[in-house]
């Protein structure tokens, strides 16, 4: 065993350059740590020799045991320590770098165990192996001593315990004990019957294991989502290079959400194995809706086959592929045909043994082809109505209608209460006063006056918004906010949000607010804003991409100019950061699926200078959250 | 004989540095579009492309800036030109170019690129505002 060690290089460098070979020396950094020992420990449980993993994480430490063979302790041949100090102090000197030891192992190709470490403060191991106990300690990837044997053992295995080195991990505050806990469960479906424990700091083990496999990764990641038919159709690859198995569900939710592993980790930005499964499924699907006869037009598009697909992919790849070393995205193209052929024929297989699950999603796919038509000649009618000083109602209707199903649900900010509160602390007119809510959607903001005035009134374009609307606000009318449906000096209050961004021309809009206020009554405007000028071209981008209606981009001093030249006075504002989901957020009737893949581009690789101004973040598992800057005015039109 | 800087191939030079330049940004745009029509090998091709096309664009400027800037048209060079250079591009572009195709776009009813002109002439006056800043410091 010891001679299948074969000692490649040295760790030099790896304190010097940790994101080289970690990706970050960040939170996420740490957890990489975490992931190599338990993938370590995985690879000896796929080949048959290990059946549990025990995890413990405290604050500042995480301690990996399995019940392998232990790693292997006799004297190196040629290095003169011990293979186990060689397996931790010299990359690529990990027994599964030699391919015949497995064939297909995660981890970073023998470079894991060498890389957490030199990155640990400490490190201590404990082999069991040929009946002894040995110990051996580190500091900062140094041995302390020899390995030395401490007795006997009854049975075998490897405990690996290290603390994160905070000179190099610098943001450093406590170990992530949710996310090491959610790599077990997780792990747990992709190796059904592996047992894997986890105890967190102050709380009782819990015990990981999953007799459904892959299947019950899908089950559990089905809520809240709600699919079209419970039976899931599945897709099976055996071959030398790869083995693979997928589970698919189609859902009434829009978008698509799969998620991918090769060898067990997370391929959270896909790659070649999901695009090939994608392809398959659309191959199938199209071959599926031919024979029923029903489909016209051009061929089924990718992006609609998979509309409200949800999906989990676990491949075995056996010389893996990734772009960089944290393993986000394969990039093998060896294994395209087998699954993309495989996807082709067995889904195709299931719906022809399935013809009322075949009908419920034909339909779901003519209904999603239309959607996208629609889509598209809503793009068309804003380009089409140009040179017009007034905007294209049905335009709005369309698309508010739509949206109106999950209108709430559809971006944070719709309902956020601190926001809304921020809106309707402006107000100090009189208390039985009467307001006006243009634009008003559900009716929100307008109900968050209502504490403040007697009656408020709501004003929208969009029947389904209206009908929403009812249920808050006092009465509410339909009509355009350029030509607003009430006499000059009617309203001590008139309120609006996240609308004049949406209107070619907002002056007029404006102006006609100024016109229905009563001398001395208010305004209160709230609005997105770039950062500064130098988040505003991309943040243009990403807002023009996910709203085709998108019309202007305001920035602070063209919005504080547009609301004194329409003659309004006394500005105030009040500034507040508000967290949004962009997955959500984008996840929207009329935004295209290739402009929600650019969004998810333009966060990815947004400039530095963009990045240095305006809050956002990319979580581990590839969700995007931003810190919108919301800016909401008070003004006044003069007594 | 026709000196380099009244040539035909200095203005040859000049085209070649605006076509180069654009076909770099369009590939990695390009990558970006195949990447979701899962065309991975396409994406790859067209990244290594773009790459290459920085190569190309500075080719260009390796010639041009003997003479001078090709779009400022003042002399470049030494880091004190180039600042001068890259001033006087800002400037034009936040004092004239994108005001006067905001102007025409909203003329037009096209007030969705309007408003990408004024996003983009502020931008420049932003960092007309920086370099002049590091300038000073």
């Amino acid at each position: 065993m010891s001679s299948e060690i074969r000692v490649l290089s040295q760790i030099e460098g790896v304190r010097k350059n940790p994101w080289m070979y970690i990706g970050s020396v960040s939170g996420d950094g740490v957890h990489h740590l975490v992931q190599e020992l338990v993938h370590n420990s995985l690879d000896e449980a796929q080949l048959g020799y290990a059946t549990r993993i025990d995890v413990k994480a405290g604050i500042d430490f995480v301690e990996v045991a399995d019940d392998g063979r232990g790693i292997p302790v006799a004297p190196h041949p040629t290095e003169g320590v011990s293979s186990c100090e060689v397996a931790l102090t010299r990359l690529h000197a990990g027994s599964k770098f030699d391919k015949e030891a497995g064939m297909f192992t995660a981890g970073l190709h023998g470079v894991g165990l060498a890389c957490v470490n030199a990155l640990s403060a400490r490190l201590e191991v404990e082999v069991r192996r040929d009946g002894r106990l040995y110990r051996q300690s580190y500091e900062k990837g140094i041995a302390l001593a020899p390995l030395r044997q401490h007795g006997e053992a009854e049975r075998t295995g490897t405990r690996i315990r290290f603390e994160p080195d905070t000179g190099i991990f610098r943001d450093f505050t406590q170990i992530d004990q949710g996310r090491c806990r959610e790599l077990l469960r997780e792990l747990s479906f992709l190796n059904p019957g592996l047992e894997l424990s986890f105890e967190g700091d102050g709380h009782k083990p819990e015990v990981f294991r999953s007799d459904l496999g892959l299947r019950g990764l899908l089950l559990e990641r089905t809520p809240p989502r709600r699919p079209l038919f419970e039976l899931p159709a599945s897709v099976r690859v055996k071959g030398e290079e790869l083995e693979a198995e997928a589970h698919l569900l189609w859902t009434a939710e829009p978008g698509q959400s799969v998620h991918t592993y090769v060898n067990s980790v997370a391929t959270i930005h896909g790659g070649t194995h999901l695009n090939a499964l994608r392809a398959g499924i659309t191959r199938a699907l199209h071959r599926l809706l031919a024979e029923r006869g029903t489909w016209q037009g051009a061929p089924l598009e990718v992006d609609e086959a998979c509309e409200g697909l949800l999906a989990v992919l676990a491949c075995k790849v056996s010389r893996p592929n990734f772009e960089g070393q944290t393993k986000s995205r394969l990039t093998n193209q060896n294994i395209i045909a087998a699954l993309e052929n495989a996807a082709a024929q067995q889904v195709l297989a299931h719906f022809q043994a399935h013809p009322r699950e075949a009908g419920i999603l034909a339909e779901r796919l003519h209904e999603t082809r239309k959607m996208r038509l629609n889509a598209r000649r809503v793009a068309e009618r804003i380009y089409l109505q140009h040179g017009k000083r007034e905007i294209d109602e049905e335009v709005y209707k369309e698309q508010f209608g739509a949206r109106s199903k999950n209108w709430h649900q559809s971006a944070t900010w719709i309902t956020h209460e601190e926001l809304l509160k921020a809106h309707a602390a402006h107000y100090d007119g009189p208390k039985d006063g009467l307001a006006l809510d243009v634009c008003c959607g559900s009716g929100v903001v307008g109900a968050s006056f209502k504490h403040k005035i007697k009656k408020v009134i709501g004003l929208d374009l969009t029947p389904e918004m209206i009908n929403l609307a009812k249920t808050r606000l006092d009465e509410v009318h339909q009509g355009n906010v350029y030509n607003i449906p009430f006499p000059a000096e009617t309203f001590d209050l008139v309120c609006t949000r996240e609308v004049l961004h949406l209107l070619p021309y907002p002056e007029k809009p404006v102006s006609e607010i100024f016109r229905v206020l009563k001398p001395g009554a208010q305004f209160v405007v709230g609005q997105i804003l770039p950062f500064s000028e130098v988040d505003a071209p991309w943040l243009f981008r990403v807002f023009k991409k996910k709203q085709p209606l998108f019309y202007n981009l305001h920035q602070e001093e063209d919005f504080r100019r547009m609301l004194l030249s329409a003659g309004f006075v006394d500005l105030e504002m009040t500034e507040m950061n508000v967290s949004e989901s962009i997955d959500t957020w984008i996840d929207s009737f009329e935004t295209s699926a290739i402009h929600r893949h650019e969004i998810r581009e333009l966060y990815k690789s947004a400039p530095t200078g963009v990045r240095a101004v305006h809050p956002f973040r990319i979580e581990p598992d590839g969700q995007i959250n931003d810190l919108w800057r919301w800016c909401v005015f008070s003004v006044r039109k003069p007594t | 004989m026709e000196t380099f800087d009244e040539s035909k191939t200095l203005d040859s030079l000049r085209e070649a540095f605006f076509k180069e330049a654009s076909l770099a940004y369009r590939l990695r745009y390009f990558a970006i579009v195949a990447e979701f029509e899962g065309l991975d090998r396409y994406a790859s091709l067209f990244r290594e492309l773009a790459e290459g096309g920085e190569t190309n664009v500075h080719g260009c400027l390796d010639f041009l800036r003997l003479v001078r800037d090709p779009d400022s048209g003042v002399p470049i060079g030494g880091t004190r030109k180039n600042l001068e250079s890259i001033l006087q591009t800002c400037g034009e572009r936040s004092s004239q170019t994108y005001p006067e195709m905001a102007r025409l776009a909203r003329e037009e009813g096209f007030t969705d690129a309007a408003s990408w002109f004024d996003t983009l002439e502020k931008m420049h006056r932003n960092q007309s505002v920086r370099i002049q800043g590091v300038e000073n410091e």
